[in-house]
């Protein structure tokens, strides 16, 4: 496999790049010259002097968009005089070496961030997109906001009062920042660890805690189990837990919204366990032959339960697998809110400038256990998770660059956290008290228009509850 | 001189009159003939026309016209935006037509053959189905999902299973079958109209087969109601209930039937999902006997069905038990004469009706 090299800065000036790029391609002498051609056929070898001097050990190979195939025409003979082949899909450069790309990888594609571990920008960088004090102040908020909610509810789940919870712990800005770099008419599909995305747009933590209750004033009618939000009026398609369907179905809606020529985009999480089914590869090939303004963001974050990606695929992380179908990506380091911020940013703007699919990698660890029926220290170590949770806390990261530029302070922090507790405690009081949803949900909804069988079975189901109301539960509303 | 310009006269007399012959012909109930191909075209076409939101998906469907050439001219018509040839993925291209339809739009996803629905049965089933339901409604799926289904001729197991049962016991989705070109018409414009998710069941042998079709049935606005089933034949001795081309297998069996002397009732159910229980039993009330015909496998099948709504409505009615004939319990075979001793015949029909009236079937 060949290895890539970008220089660190400028990252997003490469990407802004891209687009400008009609086809280039660079043949690369890499690190001990083993490799000189181009890694993609459809790149005639005569566009490129074969000795490339290397400039630094990293030299660039980027072969941003595959060669379009135009009509057929006479072979072209190139500089070397040797022969391409004309063929369905584009001309390919014919070589007489025999030569597998490396099924390996030499140098992994390296992580764009911003903020160092300490909270400072790291030296050097720039091209970030600037986020001022409000913006960081809202994003921040709600990071903490994110965390104190998944820490209440999951004790909830542990006292028996919710039945299931999944947290967000270690990728609060793996979600937020995404939210927050799109505008509120971009379509989101989550896959089912992105309420931070949710809460970004609006949501109310009752609302959050009234879903995972399944009373009566759930948006969702008590009819999914808890953290399967949805919410149409925030551009947040219903969570649906089959792994991977949203990615097709989002190349459908970005089509859609193509179609409509609408300045919008559609945004489909998935987890790097995701990537694994079926439904990864028809997406992201959809998207792009559809020419789909989607972006694609995978929340690497190490493990799918118990999998670790070691055995969930023996490629370089998710971020190669997009220039396969040939979709632009990224890596980018999920703990910096200003990095994925920045990162999604270029993406939008790509996706709908350009209306194609862009690929996002971004790496958080998930500090929490895969929902409340998973114990993770099971299968990996304390010292990990400490690690992660402490040292590598994304939430800490940012507050220290927040602080840094003046923005925030103890007091802030003190009365934030204070408040978010109360409503919480607050919210899940009401939750706890509110009666469940009433009998006619179980059966509108199936159809857009009852049937008159389920109209039937609605009647029969009030007479026999009626009749052996000591056979049914107190809390059933007949109402 | 004078013969020409008489006939001359009587041309422009006759030209003057209004079209009453033209007028008395289409109101004969045989007029005009409409192959089911021509009638899924023209429904389709139709109803692209009348709502851009439609649009087609699948593969073959543009370039190649269609892999039965149902959709024939219709890429030419429309453009590639809203007739998509599609790679090779039922579940890429499902998964895609379920987003666009939470999106709003209305997509129409042919399946080359309902046997390769299986690989994006989870996009319908889990997705499609469910969607409304667990959104609590904010999200609907206006989505038709069309192509042949059961057995074709001589094309062994993986291309030769009916899904009507397994779509059917599903509730979100609708489950059409047509037999006629009325039926093909006016169900594929009632589910492309319909707001829920309907799988559309057509056959492949059908396709071919021509049918009279009214004026009304060919205008552009004709819809069949989903949900009710037809009595293509009115009978008083038993109930013969069929979809799709078993109902023609039904009505020969009838004419068979007659020359005995037991008179039947043939249904064309038209629609798995919802069922017409009530037609049925109304029916079964009348004859006291019924028989259920499917190419399908018997086990948990249509007729399983439509046999326990009988007992359970109309079970003092029935003078004799419910016959249910159905494809044999094997995978397909290929060689024809195993593959014909895999699916009904006519005679098997035949013979469970005269059982149900106690008759000697030797």
């Amino acid at each position: 496999m060949a290895s890539w090299g970008r220089r660190s800065s400028g990252m997003v000036h490469h990407i802004k790049a891209l687009s400008k790029v009609e086809l280039r391609g660079k043949a690369g002498a890499m690190k001990g010259g083993w490799w000189r051609y181009p890694l993609q056929p459809g790149v005639a070898s005569a566009l490129v002097p074969r000795s490339w001097p290397c400039v630094n050990t990293m030299a660039s190979l980027f072969l941003v968009q595959r060669f379009k195939s135009s009509l057929p025409q006479k072979q072209v003979e190139d500089d070397d005089g040797d022969q391409d082949l004309d063929f369905p899909g584009g001309k390919v450069a014919y070589t007489s070496e025999m030569k597998f790309i490396s099924g390996s990888y030499d140098k992994r594609i390296p992580c764009y961030r911003v903020l160092g571990d300490d909270g400072e920008l790291i030296k050097g960088g720039s091209d970030f997109e600037k986020v001022n004090k409000e913006l960081a102040v809202k994003m921040y908020s709600d990071m903490v906001c994110l965390q104190i909610m998944d820490t209440f509810m999951y004790e909830a789940q542990r006292q028996g009062r919710i039945s299931f919870y999944m947290t967000s712990f270690g990728e609060e800005a793996a979600t937020i920042s995404p939210a927050a770099a799109l505008t509120k008419d971009d379509i989101i599909l989550p896959q089912y660890r992105e309420p931070g995305a949710l809460l970004w747009r609006g949501f109310t933590l009752q609302e959050f805690v009234n879903q995972c209750f399944g009373n009566k004033d759930d948006g969702g009618k008590g009819r999914q189990m808890p953290v399967h939000y949805g919410s149409s009026k925030h551009n947040f398609v219903t969570v649906s837990s089959p792994i991977a369907t949203q990615l097709p179905q989002a190349a459908g809606m970005a089509y859609s919204l193509k179609m409509d020529k609408k300045d919008a985009c559609v945004v489909a999480f998935i987890g790097d366990g995701g990537t694994s089914e079926g439904d990864f590869h028809a997406g992201l090939n959809f998207a792009a032959v559809l020419e789909a303004p989607v972006i694609f963001v995978c929340r690497n974050n190490g493990w799918a339960i118990s999998t670790p990606t070691s055995d969930q695929f023996r490629s370089d992380g998710v971020v190669v697998k997009g220039q396969a179908y040939g979709i632009p990506s990224i890596r980018v380091d999920g703990t910096d809110a200003l990095a994925v911020y920045s990162a999604i940013r270029a993406a939008r703007s790509m996706a709908i400038n350009e209306q194609r699919p862009v690929l996002v990698e971004s790496l958080a660890y998930r500090v929490g256990h895969h929902s409340t029926s998973d114990d993770s220290t099971k299968y990996r170590s304390l010292n990990e998770i400490e690690h992660w949770k402490t040292d590598r806390d994304p939430v800490n990261k940012f507050r220290k660059w927040v602080e840094l530029n003046g923005w925030w302070s103890e007091r802030d922090e003190a009365d934030l956290r204070s408040s978010i507790k109360k409503q919480l405690l607050k919210a899940i009081q009401v939750a706890e008290g509110t009666e469940k949803p009433p009998l006619t949900e179980l059966f509108t909804d199936v159809y857009d228009l009852p049937p008159s069988n389920l109209v039937e079975q609605e009647k029969l189901l009030r007479q026999t509850v009626n009749k052996y109301s000591h056979d049914f539960p107190s809390d059933v509303s007949l109402h | 001189m004078l013969g020409i310009v008489r006939q001359k006269m009587l041309e422009q007399s006759l030209k003057k009159i209004p079209p009453a012959v033209s007028v008395l012909r289409s109101y004969s109930s045989a007029a005009k003939q409409m192959t089911i191909r021509d009638a899924l075209n023209s429904a389709l076409d139709e109803e692209m026309s009348a709502d851009s939101k439609v649009f087609l998906m699948g593969e073959e469907v543009g370039e190649y016209q269609g892999a039965y050439k149902i959709t024939k001219g219709l890429l030419d018509k429309y453009g590639p935006e809203r007739v998509l040839d599609t790679p090779i993925t039922e579940a890429g291209f499902t998964g895609v037509a379920v987003g666009a339809a939470y999106y709003g739009v209305k997509p129409v996803v042919e399946f080359m053959t309902f046997n390769f629905s299986m690989q994006a049965i989870d996009h319908i089933i889990n997705s499609a189905a469910k969607t409304n339901y667990m959104s609590s409604g904010q999200i609907s799926v206006p989505i038709v999902f069309r192509g042949p289904n059961g057995a074709a001729a001589g094309v062994g197991a993986q291309h030769s299973q009916c899904y009507a049962a397994w779509y059917a016991s599903c509730p979100g989705l609708k489950v059409l079958a047509p037999y006629s070109s009325e039926d093909a018409r006016g169900l594929l414009k009632a589910a492309i109209r319909d707001p829920d998710p309907v799988v559309f069941l057509e056959n492949e042998l059908l396709y071919g087969e021509s049918f009279p079709v009214s004026d009304e049935v060919l205008d552009s606005s004709f819809c069949l109601p989903i949900g009710k089933a037809k009595i293509e034949r009115k009978g008083k001795d038993v109930t013969i209930a069929a979809y799709s081309k078993m109902v023609g297998y039904a009505l020969k069996a009838a004419e068979t039937l007659e020359k005995d002397g037991i008179d039947a009732e043939v249904i064309n159910l038209r629609s798995m999902r919802p069922l017409d229980r009530s037609m049925i039993n109304a029916s079964v009330r009348k004859t006291s006997r019924l028989v259920t015909v499917e190419e399908a496998f018997p086990q948990h099948g249509v007729g399983a069905e439509i046999c326990a709504s009988i007992v359970e409505e109309s079970f003092a009615y029935l003078d004799a038990p419910v016959e249910r004939i159905a494809g044999a319990d094997v995978p397909m075979p290929y060689a024809a004469n195993l593959e014909r001793m895999a699916v009904p015949q006519v005679e098997d029909i035949v013979r469970a009706a005269k059982r149900t009236c106690y008759r000697s079937v030797s």
